[in-house]
């Protein structure tokens, strides 16, 4: 087993194989159960393996990450998601409630969002559609589906449940 | 801007083609629709499900249609328009990280489909996209 600090990416109106893109900051355990999340322009990566990195990428380049700045608190399998402004990560082990955010465009650490207080602590998905963002799933194999209103701070709401509760979802938000 | 006719003014036409108006926007990365693909139950045991919500309202989640392969979480979605792109893959035990990677249209519901493979297989990794470029970072096998 082994951990890496590839980045790959794809052309998503094409199918075939996916083309290196560069490297992430570290090359060890703090490169997995990050969270990501984007503007059209960059891609940002927070937490891992306790530590409180964030990175970022310029997408439409290729080249390694550089530093972007703090999680308020260290932590590992949260999830992010964003509007074309602000990138919010939610929760991870290591805390029990906390939602950070961030101003992708800049660079700098991140600040204290609310509290998300509907659902487990780590292992969800989230994702959003500009200004709502929801979070479901997580540990406990939870059902839970909790959003917020990205460009506000405050705390998180119940939105519903999925049909099968689960652990870690693969999240994303496209056209209807 | 077009004449009562319909036609359009010849000198909106240069203007537009020096300044590359007639220019398609790229695809966004969010869109309506929010997806939740896979993830393991309380068993452990990897899902195929995929759910789908309307994020601008509330309430439950609907059936989406099926993954092409079972997947126990642990990957990355990022999307594009109406396209959904997921990698990561772990398939559980007996499969283990495969280098998959599938791809759906958010705007029907439907099954996964092969997309292509990843430069290495790996899960526990982090996805985003700018809409028209969608990245893999990180990950674990």
């Amino acid at each position: 087993m082994a951990n890496f600090n590839i980045i790959d990416y794809v052309t998503i109106a094409t199918t075939g194989n996916a083309t290196d893109f560069g490297d992430r900051l570290n090359s060890d355990a703090k490169t997995r159960l990050s969270g990501a999340c984007a503007s059209s322009t960059r891609g940002v990566m927070g937490g891992g393996i306790d530590v409180n990195i964030i990175e970022y990428v310029t997408i439409a380049t290729t080249g390694n990450s550089q530093d972007f700045g703090d999680l308020t608190a260290a932590r590992y399998a949260l999830t992010a998601a964003a509007s074309p402004t602000r990138g919010v990560f939610f929760k991870g082990y290591n805390v029990t409630n906390t939602m950070d955010y961030i101003t992708i465009a800049s660079t700098g650490n991140a600040t204290d969002f609310g509290d998300d207080q509907a659902g487990p602590n780590a292992y969800q998905g989230a994702c959003s559609n500009g200004t709502r963002a929801t979070m479901g799933g997580g540990n406990a194999a939870s059902n839970i589906i909790a959003y917020v209103t990205i460009a506000s701070t405050g705390n998180s709401t119940d939105f519903g449940d999925l049909t099968v509760g689960r652990y870690n979802p693969a999240t994303l938000s496209g056209s209807a | 801007m077009v004449n009562r006719s319909g036609v359009w003014d010849l000198r909106q036409v240069g203007v537009n083609e020096v300044n590359q108006l007639w220019k398609v926007p790229p695809p966004l990365n969010y869109g309506a629709r929010g997806i939740f693909v896979g993830g393991y139950n309380s068993g452990g045991v990897p899902l195929n499900v995929i759910d789908y919500i309307n994020i601008s309202s509330t309430g439950n989640a609907q059936d989406f249609g099926d993954m092409n392969v079972l997947t126990k979480g642990e990957n990355g979605g990022l999307a594009g328009g109406s396209r959904g792109v997921i990698g990561g893959i772990h398939g559980g035990d007996g499969v283990g990280i495969i280098n998959n990677i599938s791809f759906i249209t958010t705007s029907s519901t439907g099954n996964a489909s092969d997309f292509g493979d990843l430069t290495q297989a790996r899960s526990q990794l982090c996805s985003f996209s700018s809409g028209s470029r969608g990245c893999f970072a990180g990950g674990f096998d």
